[in-house]
């Protein structure tokens, strides 16, 4: 295969890089020959709904595979229902009380899992099937891509994932995974949140069945943090009023607590004291709700701003010319 | 692998080239071959002929020396036939020439030649010659001349040259 | 390899044509045709040698009868001819005939390819002509070839006659 493999990197590779959104469609393309970059094109087409590509997206895409046979669409998933685990395997899954059967797995480094739900999966295919796919990457993966960068000793560190309506967390220790979690801040999950006083109807308009399917997903369940005490939810009442922070980046600041807290609770996880926060932001994030991490944890954060587009065409490159 | 699916079957060359190429392929190999079939049929007609070249070689000495033989035995039966009609011509000569001297003329000496002859002897009289022997030299011979002279004894020595017309 | 749409697709399908024809037009005109050329002459070569080792065969054949034939119909001159010429021979042969006989060489022989020639002058003495008559008329079944060369000089000496000529002798050279 050795010689095969050599022999395709002289052909040209394009790989298609998407992010969907709830209203637009960011498409990256990357074209490389012999490692070089001969063309790269950022392209963004607008969504009516995110379960149909538009004529336009579908003649685009399908255009530039017609070009090269070597073409690689890759897609970012944010739905609900991801998360990461540690350890691989089904015991991790057990652990974790995420059911096996409802999810698909990738085991990172031996070390631990990233899944999410087969539904999703099938979902993604179904809306690129006059396209087709060649790649689903999780948020965690690309997070992991970057937190491996991170040049970080034996720090416990909580790295962050901002993205468009999308929140990765992944806690670890020098090269270790600890933690992750992942929420969709547009949407209210937890659904101890119905005490809470929320200032916009927006955030409550959520579908109830949506509620319980992420319930099971999380496995909060394991523990009993789901339901907090009354002085947490006043708490929580106290800053958002004190603040003025919109409905997403009260339940951003909101989500990260809750993290944080089943990190620090739950005998699942090895918790270690976070030291610092590094955040990898690709969604213009208020830098009020930086300051207010800051202030709530007393942890030093540091920010990047990151192309989203640039790491999913990143790491499918990697993906293209490892396995050949 | 890193994605939660698995990247979709590629090739390498698309399906037009691909075929081009093979079919490509598959055409020059057929003349290649049908190129080295036909070399080797003619290799094949080249090696007979080397093969038969000797045998050629040998007829033709043979044919060659049967010729030569043929020539030889041909030869021989004409030179033999020469020699043998030579001989005999020569027999009959004798044979004439003794019979043809009448008692009365002697003989001393016989030059034969193949349209001439000679002779010299002696003869009592000029008219024993010239009635008994002159006339049957003159029907063989197309030129007869005759000289005389008288010896000792009284005898008449002749010389007689005779001639015929070369054949 | 790239795969463009129609209009390129178009072009490219020509690049193969034009590919395709070369690559064929080349094998055609540097490999089959001179190949082929070979062969026709190779077979033409080899057919026609073999008709002419036809013919030789027949030549071969006909020759063969013609010496056969040839050989038994002389087979007396060639019995005659293979005989080696000895002149002691002849002298004894010759003393039947003649009171004297005395035979000297003359020259060199002659050998051609296959005939040796030997050239003598005789001397001979005989009692009467009817000797000689005979002498020279059973040389017709003498063993071997000879001529009696003219000029023939017949002298009367006393009571004998002296003969003298020159003879030619042949014999073939033995294969």
């Amino acid at each position: 295969m050795g010689l095969f493999s050599s022999v395709k990197k002289h052909f040209l590779i394009q790989i298609i890089g998407i992010v969907l959104e709830e209203d637009k469609c960011g498409i990256y393309v990357k074209k490389i020959r012999n490692e070089k970059v001969i063309y790269s094109n950022i392209k963004y087409f607008n969504l009516e709904s995110k379960d149909n590509l538009t004529k336009e997206i579908i003649s685009y895409i399908n255009a530039l595979q017609s070009e090269h046979e070597q073409t690689y669409v890759a897609l970012f998933l944010n739905t609900l229902g991801q998360g990461a685990i540690c350890g691989c395997g089904k015991d991790a899954f057990e652990k974790f009380g995420v059911d096996s059967k409802s999810v698909k797995g990738v085991c990172i480094d031996k070390e631990f899992t990233i899944y999410a739900s087969v539904i999703d999966i099938n979902w993604a295919d179904k809306v690129f099937k006059k396209v087709g796919l060649d790649f689903i990457f999780s948020p965690f993966l690309i997070l992991n891509s970057y937190a491996k960068k991170d040049i970080n000793t034996n720090e416990v560190k909580l790295y962050i994932l901002n993205t468009n309506n999308g929140l990765t967390m992944m806690i670890m220790s020098g090269k270790k995974f600890l933690y992750g979690s992942f929420f969709n801040v547009a949407i209210e999950e937890d659904v101890l949140l119905e005490d809470f006083e929320s200032a916009s109807s927006e955030a409550l308009s959520v579908d109830d069945e949506e509620i319980f399917e992420e319930l099971d997903f999380d496995g909060v369940d394991d523990d009993d943090t789901p339901s907090m005490s009354i002085d947490e939810v006043a708490d929580y009442e106290e800053v958002i009023l004190q603040n003025t922070l919109s409905e997403k980046d009260a339940r951003f600041v909101r989500y990260l607590d809750i993290s944080l807290k089943e990190f620090y609770s739950s005998d699942n996880y090895d918790s270690e004291f976070v030291s610092s926060v590094k955040i990898y932001d690709c969604a213009a994030m208020n830098e009020d709700v930086i300051k207010h991490i800051e202030d709530e944890l007393l942890l030093g954060i540091s920010a990047e701003n990151i192309n989203l587009l640039e790491a999913v065409v990143e790491i499918s490159k990697k993906e293209v010319l490892s396995n050949a | 692998m890193h994605s939660f699916i698995k990247p979709r079957k590629k090739r390498l060359i698309d399906e037009m080239s691909s075929l081009w190429i093979i079919f490509i392929a598959l055409m020059s190999i057929g003349l290649v071959g049908f190129g080295v079939y036909v070399n080797y049929k003619s290799s094949f007609y080249i090696k007979m002929l080397e093969e038969g070249e000797k045998k050629h070689q040998a007829l033709d000495k043979k044919v060659k020396d049967l010729k030569s033989d043929i020539q030889i035995f041909s030869m021989q039966k004409e030179l033999s036939y020469e020699v043998s009609s030579s001989n005999l011509i020569l027999k009959d000569s004798i044979k004439n020439l003794f019979d043809l001297v009448p008692n009365q003329v002697t003989l001393t000496k016989v030059v034969m030649e193949k349209y001439a002859l000679e002779l010299q002897g002696y003869t009592r009289s000029k008219e024993s010659y010239r009635l008994l022997l002159e006339p049957p030299l003159k029907s063989i011979f197309d030129e007869s001349r005759v000289e005389f002279s008288i010896n000792k004894k009284g005898f008449f020595q002749f010389i007689s040259h005779n001639k015929m017309e070369e054949k | 390899m790239s795969k463009k749409n129609n209009s390129s697709g178009a072009v490219k399908f020509l690049i193969y044509i034009l590919i395709f024809l070369i690559l064929i037009l080349s094998f055609a005109f540097l490999f089959i045709i001179p190949q082929i050329t070979k062969y026709k002459n190779a077979k033409a070569t080899y057919v026609m040698d073999s008709k002419k080792y036809t013919v030789l065969l027949e030549d071969e054949k006909e020759l063969s009868k013609k010496l056969s034939l040839i050989k038994e119909e002389n087979k007396k001159i060639i019995e005659t001819f293979s005989q080696e010429f000895s002149k002691e021979k002849f002298t004894t042969h010759a003393k039947k005939y003649f009171d004297e006989v005395k035979l000297t060489k003359l020259d060199s022989d002659t050998h051609s390819q296959a005939l040796k020639t030997y050239k003598f002058s005789a001397n001979l003495k005989a009692q009467n002509p009817k000797k000689f008559y005979n002498f020279v008329k059973d040389l017709e079944n003498y063993k071997g070839v000879v001529k009696i060369n003219f000029p023939i000089t017949i002298l009367s000496k006393n009571n004998h006659l002296e003969i003298k000529f020159h003879l030619s002798a042949y014999s073939m050279n033995s294969k």
